[in-house]
């Protein structure tokens, strides 16, 4: 099924000739007068290989409909990271590399939608919020509450992100998974 | 300044020189028949064995910029260049059209339909030839593959840009060729396009202070500023107004509407409406210009390639997407301004000019045109630079063709 590029997002698949390549990121943005473009980087799934493609958003790519299931992400072991099917509580490794950037806001107990293709996982769709704690990050300077300065923190992932100066340690923060931005504090 | 010439491509006698196809989809304004116009020359001069086509949807326009262009013909040959008019491309036509090795979407321009089964039998590379930005996203996409379900040949993203590592800006070497012999005639130009009853009264000598002279091509824009400016200082300017878009501002901001006049006085200054000019009176224009007020992505580069002080105006965009564009090319310019607090001033006069003012929908209200003017001898030496930085180091043309023969040689 033809699918504009405009409309992909991480974890979607696209066929390109006779290869299987899962979207691992996308970029847009805005050249002149007409439709955006985008960059998306890609990960051929049969042999690993990653590149990155430029489209005219409305260009149109094959989309691969492939098997979902509902799995919940259980621990790592090692690069391996082992998913418990929700129907039937089989149980699934998946490695790391298939995972991308999704490894970096990957909490115990975490639901999400593994991909497969021929029975394979080919890639993992996250909720598009998640919350996670700050494990680390230096401490806030008294006063600044405005929220435009940033400092470095690091979460309970390993994943490190941009903060307000003003957040701090033990405190659990939402974050866009599509952007691996920071969007605000859990309340 | 250095002149530059372009070595055309000695064809190897097992490797042909590969033919072009250039698919230009006008959407408003001249730029984009502007472009795809310069290009087609310049990649002519460039490789002249080579068989180049400009596909064109607005002829109307395109003679606009070339003139000898005759608009009744669907298919015509100008400077070794074969023009068709899109409109021309029934499947039947396109039956009898071989497209060329190397297909080129000008500025992301859709390939008829009709064209695509041609495309897919016979050419080796389509290009994305996009906008030219000083964005630093640019970097990213240039070069990059653009496969497609229903495109045979392989397709890649090609983005002029100012930046190392995007695809170069387009020079116009006739431009350059000619640039001094312009200069050496600038006060007959000049007269040239002022009609006869203001053609003495031009201030081009005085016996004081030198006049000095600007051109502006602007989108809507409030002059208000300008005005003041010139009423209140005692350097005489002779301010050259091209387009009608500048012309009806300008008109408005002076004297509330836009009336029919061809010249009028402001302070010490002379006022001139001029009448449209081809590509090449416009360029020759600029070149007797001491500053340029420029829009849009060619004028930009012909005022950058006169080596003067120059300002650009954008082309408006929603959400002001266009400032982005206006600082990011600022960035790069004002690395060749050394005084700090010249380049600041610049990129303020920049902002201003791109900036709308929320009440009268208008840009450039903010602008000022006295420190502007004033700064005309601290943005000399840098304009002079970034101007040779662009035609030495940054030449699309020679970074174009060296792309496409690396490709092409390696798939033939």
């Amino acid at each position: 099924m033809l699918k504009e590029a405009g409309d992909f997002r991480s974890g979607n698949v696209i066929k390109i000739e006779n290869d299987l390549w899962v979207i691992m990121k996308t970029e847009y943005s805005n050249p002149g007068r007409k439709a955006a473009v985008s960059r998306i980087k890609l990960r051929n799934i049969a042999t690993g290989q990653v590149q990155e493609n430029s489209y005219k958003a409305d260009n149109k790519l094959e989309f691969v409909v492939l098997d979902r299931k509902t799995m919940q992400y259980l621990y790592k072991s090692g690069n391996m990271y082992t998913f418990m099917d929700q129907t039937d509580f089989e149980q699934i490794e998946i490695v790391d590399t298939v995972l991308g950037e999704a490894v970096n806001f990957l909490k115990e107990e975490m639901i999400i939608e593994v991909q497969l293709y021929e029975n394979n996982p080919v890639s993992v769709e996250l909720p598009i919020v998640v919350e996670l704690e700050i494990t680390y990050t230096e401490p806030a300077v008294r006063g600044d509450t405005s929220g435009k300065v940033m400092k470095t923190a690091k979460l309970e992932t390993g994943f490190e992100i941009s903060v307000p100066s003003y957040c701090n340690i033990g405190q659990k923060i939402r974050i866009d998974t599509r952007t691996g931005e920071y969007m605000d504090r859990v309340k | 300044m250095r002149l530059f010439y372009i070595v055309p491509v000695k064809s190897n006698d097992k490797q042909s020189t590969p033919t072009f196809d250039i698919f230009c989809s006008v959407i408003d304004n001249f730029g984009d028949a502007g472009v795809c116009w310069r290009f087609c020359r310049e990649l002519h001069l460039a490789l002249p064995d080579s068989q180049i086509r400009l596909f064109c949807n607005d002829f109307v326009t395109l003679n606009r910029i070339e003139n000898q262009l005759d608009i009744s013909l669907s298919e015509q040959v100008l400077d070794a260049i074969t023009i068709i008019h899109i409109n021309s491309l029934t499947p039947q036509r396109c039956a009898s059209i071989i497209p060329a090795d190397v297909v080129i979407e000008a500025f992301g321009c859709e390939l008829p339909e009709a064209i695509m089964p041609y495309v897919n039998q016979h050419t080796s590379l389509v290009i994305n030839l996009e906008y030219l930005t000083a964005e630093a996203w640019a970097v990213g996409y240039h070069k990059t593959p653009s496969p497609l379900p229903t495109l045979k040949p392989e397709k890649y993203f090609y983005m002029p840009g100012f930046l190392p590592g995007t695809g170069g800006v387009l020079i116009d070497s006739g431009m350059l060729k000619r640039s001094a012999s312009v200069r050496a005639s600038r006060n007959e130009i000049l007269r040239s396009l002022v009609i006869a009853p203001f053609r003495d009264q031009m201030p081009l000598t005085t016996s004081g202070s030198p006049v000095l002279v600007g051109t502006i091509f602007t989108y809507e824009t409030d002059f208000s500023g300008l005005c003041s400016a010139l009423r209140e200082t005692t350097q005489p300017f002779l301010i050259m107004l091209c387009g009608e878009k500048t012309h009806h501002s300008f008109l408005e901001t002076v004297f509330g509407l836009p009336i029919d006049v061809s010249a009028f006085t402001l302070g010490a200054s002379m006022v001139v409406m001029v009448p449209w000019l081809s590509q090449t009176a416009y360029e020759d224009l600029l070149l007797c210009a001491d500053f340029n007020i420029v829009r849009g992505e060619d004028s930009l580069l012909r005022a950058i390639q006169c080596g003067v002080p120059f300002l650009w105006q954008a082309y408006p965009q929603e959400n002001d997407r266009h400032l982005e564009k206006s600082d990011a090319l600022c960035n790069i310019f004002g690395q060749w301004l050394s005084n700090q607090s010249v380049r600041e001033s610049y990129i303020k006069h920049v902002s201003a000019l791109n900036t709308t003012n929320v009440q009268t929908g208008l840009r450039g209200s903010a602008v000022d045109y006295l420190a502007f003017l004033n700064s005309l001898p601290n943005l000399a030496e840098g304009s002079a630079g970034f101007c040779e930085y662009c035609i030495s180091e940054s030449d699309l043309v020679k970074k174009f063709i060296s792309f496409i023969f690396q490709k092409f040689y390696k798939e033939n």
